[in-house]
């Protein structure tokens, strides 16, 4: 008994998702010697302008997780309401019950320990497809979602493309 | 990476068997992800692992599946789901391997997987691997079949060793207790178990070191002295720093470090320690000790040094914080973070300039008051904002000049604002006099008494109105407002 309850949890959840992992989601961690930095790569959601394209993104786990939720963050272009311009993914179910400084979000769809990975990515994956403007990380973007989707949905193809290299 | 031996509910997908996916992931608990280990239920009827439990309330004071509010002391065990568990671990690794094998075999893979003469084979199958194992698998329904009706005389037997031993007895045990009796003795028991398990446990608590662990033999001395009571938890509001690290040398625990440590020491303390008083097999005190280490080294005093604490916030205000190396380290963000704040400041004070334009052409006297006062919040927020992102000392320490441009800057703004909000008292009142000025001249151009009367209270009222929007206090929070993303940036990293 030398590991940290958080590893042992982290290598399970890993385990889960590589034994079923869910469609357009893949994630492990980055290296072996540290297993509380995460890559994951999330599919663009189907009928949205985020289809087609492949978004890497790093979480990374506290040393008390599952009791504090883990940080995301894309590590590619992402234009949208709810990520910040750096990447900072900012979606309730990453937020722990205690501070709400937004007082948007209902408590039952913040952090708990039961959630998981694959919840977060799932969510995420979510996001993309419909964004929440109620309190946006990305103003721009929500203000441009909102009043000129034409262009939202350029932006959002030409970072698709950029990131398959094309 | 260290590795672990893990199951999962996942093996079952793999096979023949998939059903049992979501029957495996129901014995688990939802917090640790593993096997219930000493299951306890809480008041909202949801059931997780003593520890696991114990953790989460002591953090948030919550159920983390439907978030009502509980107590730690509301918990008790579940030891139906204790046994249910028990029992599954010993059978999933011959069900997986038979059901592996099923899917495997290729005459069979026309037939449904659950045919009759698949099961009959599956049940030999069965058979021979508990006759293998002999005694350990004989189940519950067995010894109560086989046991005849005999007098009821309550014959107890000690079951402290192992878990996933069950003796081949023909006895059942108490569902309460889980002493192992004959069948017909059980109700009788019922009625005065809980008494006596009380007396039992402190029996039991001096003699487990002679029992089949060697190791434990030292720590005799220590098992005896330790009362068979859980901790009860502090409030450590209560407490002074000096009370609560003789608290923690009294409970035989590391006592060093700052007040915070102290607190989570002694919480997770108390949650390994009920959470063991709570397990059928308790472990010794050693044991708990060396968990107690390992929360230390990962999450306690031991886990801040290392350069990859996770607590940003922690670290910087330790005092063998490396600034110089922090601010490099992290240089790309603070230059964004800088031009990010230039970038806002500047389409501020635009912003201002076309807002303003428009406020002269309404109203030349108190516009002014105005103008006065935005200038300086504008410069205000201007300054406030750069010295906040550019805070590391690298982008000043070249640069000494720009830093007493800076504080100048800072200086007369404030001298500025000083002289506003001292001047704002007679501007305010200057509208006034001016209606005046001006009715006395439109008297002249000859307006009756009453329009003038009505056009003396109806400027009154905007003057005296306006001051309340020219206060510096009030507008401050509106100009500040697209500073919150930029501090959510922080927050969203932490």
């Amino acid at each position: 008994m030398t590991s940290s309850v958080a590893s042992k949890r982290l290598f399970q959840e890993y385990r889960t998702l590589t034994n079923n992992p869910p469609d357009g989601i893949t994630a492990g961690p980055v290296s072996e010697d540290d297993i509380f930095v995460w890559e994951a790569l999330i599919q663009g959601p189907e009928d949205t302008p985020f289809a087609l394209g492949v978004f890497p993104a790093e979480l990374k786990f506290p040393r008390d997780y599952p009791l504090s939720p883990p940080s995301m963050k894309f590590t590619c272009d992402m234009w949208h309401p709810n990520v910040y311009p750096n990447g900072n993914v900012c979606i309730s179910i990453l937020h722990p019950p205690g501070d709400d400084p937004n007082h948007y979000e209902s408590a039952s769809e913040r952090w708990s320990p039961i959630q998981s990975v694959e919840k977060i990515l799932i969510s995420v994956m979510s996001m993309l497809a419909e964004p929440n403007d109620e309190s946006p990380a990305n103003v721009d973007a929500a203000r441009m979602w909102r009043e000129k989707r034409g262009e939202y949905e350029r932006i959002v193809r030409d970072n698709v493309r950029k990131g398959l290299g094309l | 990476m260290e590795k672990y031996d893990v199951s999962d509910p996942s093996d079952w997908l793999e096979t023949h068997l998939t059903e049992f996916a979501p029957f495996d992931a129901a014995l688990r608990c939802e917090v640790c992800k593993d096997y219930y280990n000493t299951p306890m239920i809480t008041s909202c009827t949801h059931t997780f692992c003593s520890l696991c439990i114990r953790r989460t309330l002591a953090a948030d004071g919550k159920c983390p599946i439907c978030r009502s509010n509980d107590q730690a002391s509301k918990l008790r065990r579940n030891g139906a789901m204790e046994e249910l568990v028990e029992m599954f671990k010993v059978a999933r690794p011959v069900a997986l391997r038979l059901a592996q094998k099923e899917k495997i075999s290729p005459d069979r893979s026309t037939a449904r997987p659950r045919s009759k003469s698949k099961r009959k084979a599956a049940d030999a199958d069965l058979e021979e691997e508990a006759q293998r194992s002999s005694q350990k698998r004989k189940t519950r329904g067995q010894s109560r079949r086989d046991a005849p009706t005999e007098s009821p005389e309550v014959m107890v037997i000690d079951n402290e060793e192992d878990g996933d031993y069950q003796p081949d007895d023909d006895l059942v045990p108490c569902p309460i207790c889980h002493k192992r009796m004959k069948q017909e003795a059980v109700f009788s028991h019922l009625d005065h178990c809980e008494e006596e398990q009380e007396q039992d446990r402190r029996r039991a608590r001096t003699r487990t070191p002679n029992s089949a662990k060697p190791t434990l033999g030292s720590s005799k001395s220590q098992l005896s002295s330790k009362p068979p009571e859980r901790i009860a938890e502090l409030s450590y509001g209560l407490l002074t720093e000096k009370a609560l690290r003789k608290k923690l040398s009294d409970l035989g625990i590391p006592s060093w470090g700052s007040r915070t440590l102290l607190i989570k020491r002694h919480t997770e303390w108390v949650n390994l320690w009920n959470a063991n008083a709570d397990s059928l097999n308790p472990r010794s005190k050693r044991d708990l000790l060396n968990q107690l280490d390992v929360w230390e080294r990962t999450q306690g005093g031991h886990a801040l040094n290392s350069a990859a604490a996770p607590n940003h916030a922690d670290a910087v205000m330790s005092k063998e914080f490396d600034g110089v190396g922090w601010a490099q380290s992290n240089k790309s963000d603070f230059d964004k973070l800088i031009a990010e704040a230039r970038r806002k400041a500047k389409k501020l004070g635009e912003g201002q300039q076309e807002s303003e334009a428009m406020m002269k052409e309404e109203d030349e006297g108190s516009s002014k008051a105005r103008t006065d006062e935005r200038s300086t919040n504008v410069k205000t927020t201007n300054e406030s904002s750069t010295p906040v992102t550019a805070a590391p000392p690298p982008p000043y320490l070249k640069h000494s000049d720009s830093l007493e441009r800076a504080k100048e800057k800072i200086h007369g703004s404030r001298r500025l604002s000083d002289a506003s909000s001292t001047s704002l008292a007679p501007e305010a009142t200057r509208p006034h006099t001016e209606i005046r000025d001006s009715v006395a001249e439109n008297g002249a151009e000859g307006l009756s008494a009453e329009e003038l009367f009505r056009a003396e209270e109806r400027r009154a009222s905007i003057s005296s109105f306006s001051p309340t929007h020219t206060k510096g206090a009030e507008r401050v929070p509106m100009l500040k407002v697209p500073e919150h993303p930029v501090r959510d940036v922080d927050g969203g990293k932490s």
